[in-house]
């Protein structure tokens, strides 16, 4: 794909209407414009306009349950290498649960840029620019730093056809 | 207040070559890829 409005139509083309779907919190998903779409289209059963409705604390098994496995599960990853393994940090690690094993189908959106040679280098990566990126973003947004306490390293999968990835010659995301 | 400077080596786009090559690697382990 060469632009993110490529991806995007790609995307929305994968996803069957009413279908049970789950976006999780990316730049990448924001600037395309699927995270709005798939929100506010009313097409689709987005899982996290109803997770905004839940008491985190006092519904927070219903929170777990609902966010852990969804139909189809959207998002970005921070590094993938050049031979094959995709890198993905987390400050909670509600996208990680979804993307090794709960979600029925994964779609990544991945910016070219995030393309490195090794599996050192993409951990270079993530801590090196996609950390600062994200803190900046945090300490923007809620006046805390951005924490990296998790990191998913994907090098295989069992199923073919769950876990997709549309890489766009496009800078997306950090 | 941003607690470092991002790399920007990380932020250059990689090649057709090496897309193609990322794209073959992720399908040889069963993760479906394209561009």
């Amino acid at each position: 794909m060469n632009t993110g409005e490529e991806a995007c139509d790609y995307v929305l083309n994968l996803l069957p209407e009413g279908a049970e779907v789950h976006a999780s919190m990316s730049r990448t998903l924001e600037q395309i414009g699927l995270t709005s779409i798939i929100e506010e289209s009313g097409r689709y059963q987005a899982i996290r306009p109803q997770l905004r409705k839940l008491d985190r604390v006092k519904q927070n098994r219903e929170f777990r349950r609902m966010g852990s496995s969804p139909d189809f599960m959207l998002g970005s990853v921070h590094a993938v290498t050049m031979d094959g393994q995709v890198v993905v940090g987390s400050g909670g690690g509600s996208q990680i649960g979804p993307y090794a094993s709960g979600a029925g189908k994964v779609i990544w959106v991945v910016g070219a840029q995030k393309l490195v040679p090794t599996l050192e280098d993409a951990l270079h990566r993530l801590h090196e620019y996609s950390y600062p990126l994200e803190d900046e973003r945090m300490q923007t947004a809620v006046g805390r730093s951005a924490q990296l306490n998790q990191i998913l390293i994907i090098q295989g999968a069992l199923f073919p056809g769950r876990l997709n990835m549309v890489i766009v010659k496009e800078n997306l995301g950090f | 207040m941003i607690t470092q400077a991002p790399n920007l080596i990380f932020s250059q786009l990689a090649s057709d070559e090496q897309i193609d090559q990322t794209v073959q690697a992720l399908k040889a382990k069963n993760i479906q890829a394209l561009w």
